[in-house]
C-alpha cells in the first residue's frame, strides 16, 4: 500500500465524490466535442487537394469516440465496484 | 483559402516529409507511455499495492489523458498536411498553417523567380531525403521557404522546369501578316 503515515492512497481516493468524477467526466466530453468539432470544422474548411481528407476525419471520430466511451466504462466500473 | 484562375493548370504539391510528422508522433507516443515508466519508477522506490477499485480510477484518468494527445495529435496532423506549396504552371502558392485557424497563403508568378537554393543538413536529412528550399523572388516579395521538404532535388528540378516554360512562353510572340496569310513565330 502506497502510504504515509496519516492516509493510504485508497483512502485518498475513497474520499473523492462518485457525483464529482461524473460531472468532471461530463463537463470533459463537452469540452472534447467542442474541440473536435472546431478541429473538424478547421479542416474541411482549409482542405485543399487532400486525398485523405475523408479517411482523416473518420480516423479521428472513431479514435475520439473510442476513447471517451472507454472512459466512460472505466468510471462506470469504479462507481459500481 | 485561393482558387487557380480559369486558364491555370495545377503541377504539384508539396509538402514537409513524413518522417517530420512521424518525428512529432514518436514523441506523443513517448509522452503517452510516461505514466507507465512512472508507474515503474515509484514501484523499485515504494511498495506500490493499488485496489482493483482504484486501478479503475487510474485507467479513466489515463484515457482522459490519451485523449487530449488525441486531440494533441489531430492538430500535429492538420499542421503536416495544409501546410504546402502549390506549384502551378503560372505561379508558385506558399500555404502556412500557422496556427489553428490560422495561415497565411502567398503566391509569386514563376516569372519573378530569381534563384533557387537547397539546404540539406546533416546525415538524417541526408539519409531520409528531406531538405528546406529557399526561392529568392524579385523585387520585395519575401523569401518562399519551405522547410523539411521531401526531395528537395525534385521540388528544385519542378519549381525550375515550370519557371523556364514561362519564360519561354512569355518570350515567344506571334506575328501575323494579313496580306499574305503567312503566320510566323519570332524569338525576342
Amino acid at each position: 500500500m502506497l502510504s504515509n503515515s496519516f492516509l493510504s492512497l485508497d483512502e485518498i481516493l475513497s474520499k473523492i465524490p462518485l457525483s464529482a468524477l461524473w460531472i468532471g467526466f461530463g463537463i470533459f466530453v463537452v469540452i472534447s466535442f467542442v474541440i473536435g468539432l472546431a478541429l473538424l470544422f478547421h479542416w474541411r474548411k482549409y482542405k485543399l487537394y487532400s486525398l485523405a481528407t475523408d479517411t482523416t476525419q473518420i480516423v479521428y471520430i472513431i479514435g475520439l469516440l473510442t476513447l471517451i466511451i472507454l472512459c466512460g466504462i472505466s468510471l462506470s466500473l469504479f462507481s459500481i465496484s | 483559402m485561393f482558387k487557380l484562375e480559369e486558364s491555370e493548370n495545377l503541377i504539384a504539391v508539396f509538402r514537409k516529409h513524413i518522417f517530420y510528422f512521424l518525428t512529432q508522433i514518436v514523441g506523443l507516443v513517448f509522452v503517452a507511455i510516461m505514466p507507465f515508466f512512472l508507474y515503474l519508477f515509484s514501484k523499485s522506490f515504494f511498495s506500490l499495492e493499488i485496489s482493483y477499485q482504484s486501478v479503475y480510477l487510474f485507467l479513466f484518468v489515463y484515457l482522459i489523458f490519451l485523449t487530449i494527445l488525441w486531440h494533441i495529435g489531430f492538430v500535429l496532423w492538420t499542421d503536416y498536411y495544409l501546410d504546402m506549396w502549390v506549384l502551378t504552371d503560372k505561379r508558385l502558392i506558399d500555404v502556412e498553417q500557422k496556427r489553428l485557424f490560422s495561415r497565411e497563403v502567398s503566391s509569386v508568378r514563376l516569372d519573378n523567380i530569381q534563384d533557387i537554393k537547397l539546404e540539406i543538413l546533416g546525415f538524417i536529412h541526408t539519409f531520409v531525403g528531406m531538405g528546406s528550399v529557399h526561392v529568392q523572388t524579385a523585387g520585395s516579395q519575401k523569401e518562399f521557404v519551405i522547410h523539411n521538404a521531401k526531395n528537395p532535388e525534385q521540388v528544385k528540378e519542378f519549381i525550375l522546369s515550370a519557371h523556364n516554360k514561362q519564360m519561354e512562353s512569355t518570350k515567344t510572340v506571334r506575328i501575323e501578316n494579313p496580306t499574305n496569310q503567312n503566320t510566323s513565330s519570332q524569338n525576342v
